[in-house]
């Protein structure tokens, strides 16, 4: 049975919360209340309609690549509107669990395009993201793998059958050896794939 | 992923708190360069890191369900997705692509730190 994540439910009752005062008022009263927050947002209505379509997408069966990217695509056209350009930076290497977006609209202030950015991801990506995520633990890909063992063994540091999971990878080293790892797989992902615009780990 | 101010303070209107007060409860950003936070949450410990080549977060203790999370501003403008772990999270960049601005929670619904290094 399908159950409703808690984010997703925060953000409907929300939507009745705000929605609801209105809805009661009686003649007489004055002109509606508007939100409290101010500044470009995505309608609740769109949210409500994103959310939605990735329930129907996940009933359908298996989310797979396929279905990520039109989550993905989705977002973009959800943020089109507020003229916030998407980078899709292709799949994260360290884990093969997600794709790299970046946002950017330099006429807006960073409070408002993380909402914004949150709101289109919520109505679209989440629910399909986590999907996605079940069945499929983390990995690196195979070349990132390799180029991070062998940096490890250029510092002394042998890992013999080093598990692909960057998490399971993590914690088969004690953590003082943690940074050291960071920076291995740091250095290998940006020589891998010199287009990323930024490493994240695990 | 996310969850940025507004939606805070709608998760705030929700559980009928005010507002205001989880803006006035918001640590403040360090000074202009890297900086290093405790947040101490429901008995739990996070650690919050911010440089202009780093940021990371960790939860160092106690038995919460909250994951470490970190988003970050590049130079260039663009903002990354939220990153979470239920331990340790790191995001990195390079010097030529720094982070300007990077965020840090201890929960999905949750006001970030924020620090400008």
């Amino acid at each position: 049975m399908w159950r409703m994540p808690a984010r997703t439910l925060g953000v409907l009752t929300s939507v009745l919360l705000l929605l609801g005062p209105a809805a009661c008022r009686s003649e007489g009263e004055g002109p509606p209340v508007p939100p409290s927050s101010a500044g470009p947002r995505v309608s609740e209505d769109e949210i409500a309609a994103g959310i939605e379509w990735q329930r129907q997408l996940i009933a359908k069966g298996t989310v797979g690549k396929t279905e990520f990217e039109s989550a993905a695509a989705r977002v973009q056209a959800c943020l089109t509107p507020f003229q916030v350009e998407v980078r899709n930076e292709g799949w994260d290497p360290v884990e093969q669990q997600k794709i790299l977006l970046l946002f950017r609209n330099l006429a807006m202030d960073q409070d408002t395009l993380g909402r914004l950015t949150d709101q289109c991801q919520i109505a679209y990506l989440e629910q399909v993201a986590d999907a996605y995520k079940r069945g499929r633990p983390p990995r690196m890909t195979t070349k990132l793998h390799a180029a991070v063992v062998e940096c490890l063994r250029r510092r002394d540091i042998a890992v013999d059958n080093a598990p692909i999971d960057p998490f399971a990878f993590q914690q088969a080293l004690p953590e003082a050896q943690w940074h050291t790892l960071s920076s291995c797989v740091d250095e290998s992902a940006k020589e891998l794939y010199p287009n990323l615009s930024l490493v994240k780990f695990p | 992923m996310q969850i940025s101010k507004r939606k805070s303070v709608r998760v705030a209107l929700a559980t009928g708190m005010a507002a205001i007060a989880t803006v006035a409860m918001t640590p403040q950003p360090a000074s202009a360069a890297a900086a290093s936070y405790t947040k101490t949450r429901s008995g739990c410990t996070y650690k919050y890191y911010s440089s202009s080549t780093l940021a990371w977060s960790q939860k160092v203790s106690g038995g919460c369900s909250g994951h470490a999370w970190v988003r970050a501003t590049l130079a260039s403008g663009f903002l990354t997705g939220w990153y979470d772990s239920t331990g340790y999270i790191e995001i990195s960049a390079s010097s030529s692509n720094r982070i300007v601005e990077s965020q840090h929670k201890s929960q999905a619904d949750e006001t970030p730190w924020v620090h400008r290094p």
